[in-house]
């Protein structure tokens, strides 16, 4: 069956495909999708999981949590990857056949619009003024103006804007530059931590010094990715192949994460250094700890404002790049606020994170609809056909087993147990399959009110 | 083969032709370079980072040769161009560290090396989208 191609003939009115399909004449290579996922692993897997890890866990168990978790990272995130490659939309959209059309806008603005657009993307802003502050004094003895918290947090925030304004194009010209450097930072980092300590055989013995069970190591590993795993389609939408993006994300994760997070363990396992950044410094590699802030914090947040600035343009009908300076502006106005002690980061930390344990049931209620309720309960096993979109295509407003599957997947997650963030998706993933065959066998409507998508996919 | 590209593309046939062999030529002077260094982990770090330039100019080299396709040879040069401008990048970032220090002279010649590959990168890079084709392919 041929991939249809409606965009052929439609206007993108927002601006990089963000309420339509991406036509396949802007399609991109596995190697530049694989490049942008690592772009935003980059900062989650070595400046904050890594050192979670080697702070721990000694070397073999971190070994087996690296790659246990991210294994489980790269199955979900593969099969998010591959719908978005066989449908070409982002998360948001493609949600209007699982949670309806009033439904995805919800779901997608709380956990993705406010949540990772604005929430996570000024306190990342903040954390980038405070690390850049904090290593400013430790390799150069003082903090220069530039650097200062209250600025850093704006030219920093500014600066993130800048990539996340083109779109996608914007983020991989960034990655493209950031990733293999910021490898050959990281791996240069790891060499030296190792020799200095006298070895592997010597690292193999290190202690940890806050010990943690392997298995919160692998909830660790799954939990500080899990979000990412969800969202993969905004970048695999784009992949030329239908499969291409899904392995993009496969790959980055299943194999190059758990190098990447032993790397950077190993760090803080074997220096005195609390973090990946000042273990650098504590080594001498004053211009790499730098830019392991600049760049890694930068690839990353450049992605939050992104799938943030996309999930909004589904519901206000605004030009995403509009969009994006619009949340950069407040993102950079409350780091701001952050930085000068007007408010602290704590409480708006703990909201966010009680908010993010809604974003990976999406991806349970998603897997649930594309390849279990459309194949085997309502019988349409052409993939390309499973989801239809285009001008004159007819959503539900509200699809409540969608909605329910969302909810309880979130709320009960964590009175199971085993991996807050992957009972998520599984909660979502049963519920949702279960409800909506229950429903469809029985004849039980468990959709309301209709939308019909205009010629612009708004 | 690439020779379509070059007919149809003259005014690129110079980056297309000498990108990949310049990133072959200064990636076997780093290592060269990277020889004279004192301390075992500078020589190791300098080779290792030459390897990226050498395998993108290989690669692009032997892709570009199997391909009729105009826009799949323009996309396999810029894919190699941004390997070399990133390592390239790297240089500036690791040869002043503290850890992988080598004497100042060598500093400044693999300094001088990769000053060169980040501006040829740039200027392909340059090139290739002055004539529309897509930077991040």
């Amino acid at each position: 069956m041929a991939q249809t191609e409606p965009t052929a003939t439609r206007v993108d009115s927002f601006g990089d495909y963000s309420t339509i399909q991406v036509p396949k004449t802007e399609t991109k290579s596995l190697f530049g999708m694989f490049l942008v996922y690592l772009g935003v692993l980059i900062c989650v897997a070595v400046i904050w999981g890594g050192a979670e890890l080697g702070l721990g866990l000694n070397l073999k168990n971190m070994i087996t949590a690296a790659i246990i978790g991210s294994l489980i990272l790269g199955v979900i995130g593969w099969f998010t990857g591959y719908i978005g490659g066989h449908t070409r939309t982002s998360t948001y959209v493609m949600m209007r056949h699982s949670f309806g059309r009033t439904g995805a806008i919800v779901a997608s603005i709380a956990v993705s619009g406010l949540a990772t657009g604005i929430g996570w993307f000024f306190i990342q802003a903040w954390l980038f003024s405070t690390v850049l502050a904090t290593i400013c004094n430790t390799v150069l003895g003082y903090v220069p103006w530039i650097a200062s918290g209250p600025v850093a947090s704006i030219w920093g925030a500014l600066l993130m804007c800048l990539t996340a304004y083109y779109g996608y194009k914007g983020l991989a010209f960034l990655s493209n530059i950031a990733v293999p450097l910021f490898l050959i930072v990281l791996f240069s980092g790891t060499y030296a931590a190792v020799t200095e300590a006298g070895g592997f055989s010597a690292a193999a013995l290190a202690i940890p010094s806050n010990p943690i069970t392997m298995g919160t190591g692998i909830t660790a590993v799954i939990g500080m990715y899990i979000s990412g795993a969800t969202i993969t389609s905004d970048i695999a939408r784009f992949a030329v192949t239908p499969t291409a993006g899904a392995w993009a994300w496969f790959l980055q994760v299943a194999i190059v994460q758990p190098i990447m997070l032993v790397a950077a363990g190993l760090m803080t396992l074997l220096t005195p250094a609390g973090d990946v950044v000042q273990s650098m410094a504590y080594l001498g590699i004053g211009v790499g700890a730098l830019l392991l802030v600049i760049l890694g914090q930068w690839t990353t947040n450049d992605n939050n404002l992104y799938s943030g600035s996309l999930a909004f343009v589904t519901a206000i009908r605004i030009k995403r790049s509009h969009m994006v300076l619009i949340q950069g502006v407040i993102g950079a106005a409350l780091a701001f606020l952050t930085s000068i002690g007007f408010f602290g980061a704590d409480p708006f930390m703990n909201f966010l994170t009680q908010l993010g344990r809604f974003l990976p049931p999406i991806a349970g209620v998603v897997i649930a609809d594309y390849f279990i309720v459309k194949p085997y309960v309502l019988g349409i096993k052409d993939p390309y056909k499973r989801y239809e979109f285009g001008e004159g295509t007819v959503y539900s407003r509200w699809n409540w087993a969608g909605i329910i599957a969302w909810i309880l997947g979130a709320l009960l997650s964590p009175y199971i147990p085993g991996a807050v963030g992957l009972n998520s998706v599984l909660i979502g993933l049963v519920v949702y399959a279960v409800l909506a065959a229950i429903f469809e066998k029985s004849g039980t409507a468990y959709t309301s009110g209709t939308y019909i998508e205009p010629a612009d996919g708004f | 083969m690439a020779s379509v590209f070059r007919e149809e593309y003259p005014e690129l046939t110079w980056y297309e032709t000498n990108m990949p062999r310049l990133a072959i030529i200064l990636g076997i002077i780093a290592i060269v370079i990277g020889l004279f260094a004192q301390l075992p982990r500078t020589k190791g770090l300098y080779m290792l980072i030459a390897i990226g330039p050498i395998l993108a100019g290989i690669v692009a080299y032997a892709r570009s040769e199997a391909t009729t396709d105009i826009k799949r040879v323009a996309d396999i040069i810029i894919q190699a161009t941004w390997i070399m401008l990133s390592f390239g990048c790297a240089y500036f970032v690791m040869a002043p560290s503290e850890y992988y220090s080598a004497r100042g002279g060598l500093t400044a010649i693999i300094l001088i090396v990769a000053g060169i590959m980040v501006v040829f990168a740039i200027a392909t890079l340059v090139a290739f989208g002055r004539k529309g084709f897509e930077l991040t392919p």
